[in-house]
């Protein structure tokens, strides 16, 4: 008997373009026990103090949850990738993470660089930008059913209160200092903008590049216009760095920086200098003495967990892998990208004991909260200021 | 305007310690080391463990850490540059970048300390002297000071000492040198010791003025262009260079457009390269044809 080799291969290539078609139907990263959670980490670069704060607090939430026997049956399986805070890097990680580990969902991602460099690479595969660790409008805006945010964003929260600050502290003239990238660019605008509502325009500007320690010349700059009020568009070493700098040589105006700014990692590195120093946060540092009696609990049971006390950074790496394990549990066994994402639209306001402000998403907006406050840091410890 | 000036010499005096071990390795073995950076920052590390871990004063933890240091660029120098001496300059200079590269991963390593940023506490934290109306730091009056010492130090041994004479001599022709009875091998060594001391110094003094952490050593990319001003083959050169660079940023950051300051270093660097190719105190050496 002949055989039809032809037929045959065409029978083959027709069924297998049937299997993949059905293997793409199901998201990837989900398997019948495992749920795969990419994140991409600053390990070894400025922003390293968060990120191994934010990659413990999410390992610490998973697992928890899958101590508890996971989502539908499923463990949740974190793999953190270090950008160094280069967005060169990031796309080669991001590939890694969504075409060889083939996560599900990349979520916690820090630096607002990094994500946007990321994105391209997880979007054309479907996969989604959950809760970056950055206040950027990019991470929400213009709507994308692949993005979803909680922080309230630098520009909007810093348009909120640069100029009640500037009032409350009587100041008279302001200026700015920012990183010279797309973070402090968005801390400038939100300060512009704010106090142009109230008439005031900004009398200086100046910047600096990612990771530069010499403030000297900024200062001088800044102290040259005389300004009593300085917007500050900077990260954790730089915010000790240039305030410490203009103390030294006295000019002590009213320093004002971003969400960026608000962790305990400013007082600690900055000591006396930075006391007075204002910032913008959402939630609030879990401080291990804290008056809310859950956040003390929980802050003993990461410290359990990991031999020291937990910081901001811990707090929203924790709550982002809960946000997202409520998501997934909502869009139930059958678990895809599009199912998350309406899980995610619709599951309503979701509320947090541990001092974080509640996050709602819905189909028009993906901007879960945007609830921020002033705080300040005295004695060495930031406390809310009203 | 004096508060530029302060604040641009006592920058430049950091490049120009970092420059000077650029400029002792190059004089001694016609090689540049891209790992002086990676060494200052290993130093800025070895001080702050003493002092945090070890409970060490803080003068005490400066000598040891120098010290320490000078151990690890003459191990450096015997283990890893001399093997492969006779080859080409380049290899060397890539086995430097690589050097520098493992320095930062090891350090990176550390638990709970490698990744973190890390104040070292100085006994001179936020003092400041008025002078004239600027205001200048003991941080950067340190830098200045030790500076000043350390030109003179190394002026003296240049010129007196047997030791620097023969530094000197093995810089101007190995081959003379070794004929006369200098222990080139070893003097070496000894110029590879000095340099990773040079930098642990630069780290130390860096210290309070930015922090310390994993990617303090970048601030070598600036001092490179210092040595380069300086002449690359001139001690004092790579001092004068570093001033000059750190007073070029001071006023480009004040007086120029925003950016200027970050590239600042690199235009006077090609500057100095076009018009006086040999740097600002370089040997004028000329070859017969």
């Amino acid at each position: 008997m002949r055989v039809n080799h032809g037929l045959i291969g065409t029978a083959v290539s027709l069924l297998m373009g049937v299997a993949s078609l059905s293997a793409q139907a199901q998201s990837q990263g989900v398997s019948a026990n495992e749920i795969l959670v990419g994140s991409i980490q600053d390990l070894s670069g400025p922003l390293a103090g968060f990120s191994k704060m934010a990659a413990a607090g999410m390992q610490m939430r998973a697992d928890e949850i899958n101590a508890k026997g996971g989502i539908q049956g499923r463990k949740i399986k974190v793999i953190v990738e270090d950008s160094a805070y280069n967005p060169t890097k990031a796309v080669q990680v991001a590939q890694k993470l969504v075409n060889q580990d083939k996560v599900f969902v990349v979520a916690g991602s820090i630096g607002t660089v990094v994500n946007n460099a990321a994105m391209p690479v997880q979007f054309e595969k479907n996969v989604m930008n959950f809760a970056p660790l950055t206040a950027a409008r990019d991470m929400f805006e213009p709507v994308n059913k692949l993005k979803f945010a909680i922080l309230d964003d630098y520009y909007g929260s810093m348009k909120e209160h640069a100029p009640v600050l500037f009032k409350k502290v009587n100041a008279k003239k302001a200026c700015i200092l920012h990183q010279d990238d797309e973070f402090g660019l968005e801390v400038a605008r939100g300060v512009t903008d704010g106090l142009k509502s109230i008439n005031i325009p900004i009398s200086e500007t100046t910047t600096y590049k990612r990771g530069a320690t010499d403030f000297s010349s900024q200062i001088v700059k800044l102290k040259a216009a005389n300004c009593d009020f300085v917007g500050m568009g900077t990260l954790i070493r730089e915010t000790p760095g240039a305030i410490g700098e203009a103390r030294k040589t006295g000019f002590n105006p009213t320093f004002m920086g971003s969400i960026g700014a608000y962790t305990e990692l400013v007082p600690m590195l900055g000591k006396e200098a930075v006391n007075g120093f204002y910032a913008v946060n959402s939630a609030t540092i879990p401080y291990a003495d804290s008056s809310n009696e859950n956040v003390r609990a929980w802050a003993a049971s990461y410290k359990s967990k990991y031999g020291m006390d937990p910081q901001l950074f811990s707090l929203y790496g924790y709550w982002i892998i809960e946000l997202l394990s409520r998501g997934m549990e909502k869009a139930g066994a059958n678990l895809t990208t599009e199912s998350l994402v309406r899980a995610l639209e619709t599951m309503g306001p979701q509320t947090s004991n541990l001092g974080l402000p509640p996050v709602h998403f819905t189909d028009k907006n993906h901007l879960g909260s945007s609830f921020s406050v002033i705080s300040q840091i005295q004695n060495g410890r930031w406390v809310e200021v009203k | 305007m004096l508060q530029l000036i302060f604040g641009g010499i006592s920058q430049g005096c950091i490049y120009g310690l970092i420059a000077l071990g650029f400029v002792l390795i190059y004089k001694a073995t016609e090689t540049i080391s891209f790992a002086q950076g990676e060494l200052m920052m290993v130093g800025a590390f070895g001080a702050l463990l003493l002092t945090k871990s070890l409970g060490f004063t803080y003068g005490f933890a400066v000598l040891t850490a120098v010290a320490a240091l000078a151990v690890i660029g003459l191990m450096l120098e015997r283990l890893v540059i001399r093997p492969v001496l006779g080859q080409t300059a380049l290899a060397i200079v890539l086995i430097t970048l690589g050097l520098g590269y493992v320095a930062r991963g090891l350090i990176a390593m550390l638990p709970d300390i490698g990744t973190e940023t890390h104040t070292l506490q100085v006994p001179y934290a936020g003092k400041v002297l008025d002078v004239g109306g600027a205001v200048i730091s003991y941080d950067h009056l340190m830098v200045i000071g030790t500076t000043i010492l350390v030109s003179l130090f190394l002026y003296v041994m240049f010129r007196f000492s047997k030791v620097g004479i023969a530094m000197r001599a093995t810089s101007q022709n190995q081959l003379a040198a070794h004929y006369m009875g200098i222990p080139v091998k070893r003097i070496n060594s000894l110029v590879w010791s000095m340099a990773a001391a040079l930098a642990c110094l630069a780290g130390i003094l860096l210290a309070p003025i930015t922090f310390i952490h994993v990617n303090m050593g970048f601030i070598g990319l600036k001092a490179l262009p210092a040595a380069v001003v300086g002449g690359f083959t001139s001690l004092p050169g790579a001092i004068l260079g570093g001033i000059i660079i750190g007073l070029v940023e001071a006023f480009s950051g004040f007086y120029l457009p925003e950016g200027f300051k970050e590239v600042s270093a690199y235009v006077v660097m090609l500057l100095v390269l076009l018009l006086y190719p040999e740097g600002l105190l370089g040997e004028r050496t000329r070859k017969k044809v």
